[in-house]
């Protein structure tokens, strides 16, 4: 196929399909050139064969090789790749296994001599030096056509954008027919159009908004990334701030964080490069059956070496090869010696078996035998035999056994007999069968005859019970009896006396008369009197029914009346007025407190006037000991007050009077007693003044 | 077919059992203890009887001589047959004994003395020793022999069965006086 067709099937693709389409276009480059098979299989040999091509003898052998698996294998592979590539390199596979030829040729000269290899050799080297040189026009060609792709990519790109601008127009234009086929009207276009455009302005709208989020999410990143450096810096100040071992320590952290981030990044690494190349081993070992063959060889060459490990292992635990062998030798003769006497004992029972199998004939013989009266009747005696051993064995036992069943025997025999021969004494002594009977008949009778005269005494009993009763109710009727009699006694005198009174009837007739006649009179007497008593009272009543109608007439009657009600409910006002204040007054009644008020004010007087008065006693004692401490100062101070004064009013005096000496003395005694008098006086007056 | 009840009575140790199992031709016991209150012995026994052979069921009660069972008595003689007496000649006080025995056994009961037989005993180890006691005088209607088994066992079986064909004879003669009297009362 060619590149040209294939564009022209990729030509209405999407876009997406572009990658895929170059993949298609790299598989078809490929086979492009009629030598491309060849081509793949070409590089790999360049490695190997490259190696091997010195060597001649390994010549021949690799001329062998392709009739191998391996490169069959190999183009089996590429085959199944690009299926499409069988047919059309058909005739290039055949020129490319020109080996085969060769081996074909092979036969065809007998002698194979140096100048048959050395031509051999030089047809071979120009093949290839052509090959090489080909090889290389190819990989020229191919550089070239890489570059050419990489144009042939873009224009394809751009061709792909035209295609699908011309794509929405044709839908456009298609839209537009299908409209004009249907009939439809320009204005529903338009409508569609406007709609269209409404969406539009709305996506747009949408897309603003979308704008002024994403705006914002970055201011806000912005902030958030101003935050982190605040964070940053206080974190800093933080560690400045810190006391210098904390820091220490912290940096000391730090560094080591770091170094263990680096050598975790590194390890990482590692695993990466490693996993790279495990993956790249892998697929290396996948290509190639043969690796993994070895592979599986390798395996299980380990596992091989690693149970021959054990096994020497095992070896060198155990003793060395000389006393195994002795260990193993003295085994085996035990073994046989073993094996020896199983062998004896195995023959000892198979004689045994033998014997026992005689016996057993002989004992079936024995079993016919038996058959016959001679041996029933040994059977016989022997039981007999059995039995009468048995019996002597037992003999003791069952002697002592009898004896004393014996005794037991004999004991219940004495009792027996006893009782027997006292029951005869008695049995001679028995009355006869007939006696017998007629004294049961006697005995039942006579039951018969004491149940009756029992049933007769109960009857008795009860009857006398009733009877007793019937006394007691007698005697109460004999105490009425002889209450009626009394009261009957005292009537018949009653009786008797108006017997007396009755006797004259014509007294009772005559007294009667008069009795009838002057009630009679009476009674005519009291008519009289009620009739004018009804009279008086009817023309009492006629008056109140007048005085009542012009009691009803008056008005001031109706208004007093009603000034009475008034004054009633007036009344009944007044009443719960003054309930109310009762109660009100009860509610708030303060005397009681006044009361107690009172009391506490009156104790409290009395405590400030005991307290005031104990004071004033103490203040009385203090002037009282103060004046007592005082008193000889004072009356020395008088004293002299005294004595200076009489001394100097009497020696006034003196001088003035020329009176004798003598007498002014006398006179200033007098006039300082005086002064001391007074003196004495004015205080105490002064302290009785005083206030309490 | 006839049953009897005989009675063996005598004074103790006079051979009674021996006696006994000899009639009633039991297994002879080596060492024979004193018989405690009573062995009844039942045996088959062919008799004459007014010349035909009968078998009679012979209930022969090997009474103990000892007084301690004198309370067994009455039942001893309880519808008694026939009693033979054994004594041991060669002692002396077996006289009285057996006197007594007599009196209570034949004389309560009315049994006639040909339903009786006195036998004196002789031991083997009293063989040669002088006769001391004879049967005293109220047997004198009794028939008395002298029975040796040691020497003589087959004398003492043959007196042994006419004893039993009399005892029969008296059997059957009350029976008739029985059925007789009845009989008569009609």
């Amino acid at each position: 196929m060619s590149l040209e067709q294939r564009f022209s099937i990729e030509k209405f693709r999407p876009y997406p399909d572009v990658t895929a389409f170059i993949l298609q276009n790299c598989s078809g480059n490929m086979s492009l050139p009629p030598k491309t098979g060849r081509l793949k299989t070409g590089f790999r040999p360049v490695g190997t064969s490259s190696g091997r091509q010195p060597g001649t003898a390994s010549r021949l052998a690799t001329a062998m090789n392709p009739g191998t698996a391996h490169p069959g294998a190999r183009t089996g592979t590429v085959g199944a790749l690009n299926a499409q590539l069988t047919v059309v390199d058909r005739p290039t596979t055949q020129q490319g296994l020109g080996t085969m030829k060769t081996g074909v040729r092979g036969p065809q000269r007998q002698v194979q001599d140096k100048t048959y290899y050395l031509g051999v050799i030089r047809a071979k080297n120009n093949e290839l030096t052509a090959e090489i040189a080909r090889l290389k026009k190819e990989v020229e060609c191919v550089n070239e056509e890489n570059s050419r792709f990489l144009s042939y990519e873009k224009r394809a790109e751009a061709l792909a954008a035209e295609i699908r601008d011309l794509q929405g127009e044709l839908g456009d234009y298609n839209t537009l027919v299908d409209k004009l086929t249907t009939d439809e009207d320009i204005r529903d276009v338009e409508n569609d159009y406007n709609d269209l455009k409404a969406q539009n302005a709305k996506e747009i709208k949408n897309l603003e908004r979308l704008f002024e989020m994403k705006n914002e999410r970055e201011s806000q990143i912005k902030l958030l990334e101003r935050e982190l450096e605040q964070e940053k810096e206080l974190a800093d100040s933080l560690i400045n701030d810190m006391e210098p071992e904390m820091k220490k320590t912290y940096f000391k952290l730090k560094d080591k964080n770091e170094h263990f981030l680096d050598i975790m990044e590194k390890n990482q690494q590692e695993i990466d490069a490693m996993n790279i190349k495990i993956q790249n081993l892998e697929e290396e070992l996948m290509m190639s059956p043969t690796k993994q063959k070895a592979v599986r060889l390798y395996k299980r060459m380990h596992d091989l070496e690693a149970q021959k490990n054990s096994l020497l292992e095992e070896l060198n635990s155990k003793e060395s090869p000389e006393e195994e062998r002795n260990r193993l030798l003295q085994q085996l003769k035990s073994d046989n010696q073993e094996i020896a006497s199983i062998e004896r004992q195995i023959q000892s029972l198979q004689n045994e078996y033998q014997i026992l199998q005689d016996e057993m004939r002989q004992l079936e013989s024995d079993i016919q035998e038996s058959q016959s009266e001679g041996y029933q009747k040994y059977q016989k005696l022997k039981k007999k035999e059995a039995a009468i051993d048995e019996f002597l064995e037992n003999f003791d036992q069952n002697h002592e056994h009898e004896q004393t069943a014996m005794k037991q025997a004999e004991v219940n025999i004495v009792s027996l007999l006893g009782k027997i021969s006292a029951n005869l004494s008695h049995s001679t002594q028995m009355p006869s069968s007939e006696e017998f009977l007629t004294m049961k008949q006697d005995l039942n009778f006579k039951e018969d005859e004491m149940k009756k005269s029992e049933n007769t005494a109960s009857t008795l009993t009860a009857e006398n019970k009733k009877l007793q009763e019937d006394l007691q109710k007698v005697e109460q009727l004999e105490n009425k009896a002889h209450q009626e009699i009394k009261l009957l006694e005292t009537k018949i005198e009653k009786m008797k006396e108006e017997l007396e009174q009755y006797q004259d009837i014509q007294g009772l007739k005559q007294r009667s008369e008069q009795r009838k006649e002057k009630l009679l009179y009476d009674k005519e007497i009291l008519q009289t009197r009620k009739n004018y008593l009804k009279n008086l009272v009817e023309s009492i009543a006629s008056k109140y029914e007048s005085l009542k109608a012009e009691l009803a007439d008056n008005e001031t009657n109706t208004q007093l009346s009603n000034y009475e009600k008034k004054w009633q409910q007036l009344e009944q006002n007044n009443q719960t007025m003054k309930e109310y204040i009762g109660s009100k007054t009860a509610e708030c009644d303060y005397k009681s407190m006044q009361k107690e008020a009172f009391e506490c004010v009156d104790a409290y007087n009395q405590q400030l006037q005991m307290r005031l008065e104990i004071n004033n006693l103490l203040y009385y004692l203090n002037l009282s000991l103060s004046l007592f401490l005082s008193l000889p100062l004072f009356i020395y101070m008088f004293v002299l007050i005294s004595l200076s004064f009489s001394l100097s009013s009497s020696l006034y005096i003196s001088f003035c009077s020329n009176l004798p000496l003598y007498s002014t003395l006398y006179i200033t005694v007098l006039i300082s007693l005086l002064i001391f008098i007074y003196l004495f006086v004015l205080i105490s007056l002064s302290l009785s003044l005083s206030p309490p | 077919m006839f049953k009897v009840k005989l009675l063996v009575l005598g004074p103790m140790g006079c051979g009674k059992t021996v006696l006994s199992n000899f009639l009633s031709r039991a297994t002879e016991m080596s060492n024979i203890s004193p018989t405690v209150g009573v062995r009844i012995l039942e045996f088959e026994q062919s008799v004459d009887l007014e010349g035909r052979n009968t078998s009679v069921d012979v209930e022969l009660w090997d009474c103990s001589g000892d007084h301690v069972y004198e309370s067994c008595w009455p039942a001893f003689a309880q519808g008694v047959n026939g009693i033979l007496f054994v004594f041991n000649p060669h002692r002396s006080n077996h006289d009285k004994e057996l006197e007594n025995l007599f009196s209570y056994f034949v004389g309560q009961s009315g049994l006639s003395p040909k339903c009786c037989l006195c036998l004196s005993n002789q031991l083997p180890e009293s063989l040669n020793a002088r006769l001391t006691s004879e049967p005293p005088p109220s047997f004198h209607n009794v028939h008395c022999i002298e029975s040796n088994l040691e020497t003589n066992p087959d004398a003492v079986r043959d007196e042994f069965k006419l004893f039993l064909s009399s005892v029969l004879v008296a059997i059957s003669d009350k029976q008739n006086q029985e059925e007789l009297s009845i009989m008569n009362r009609r």
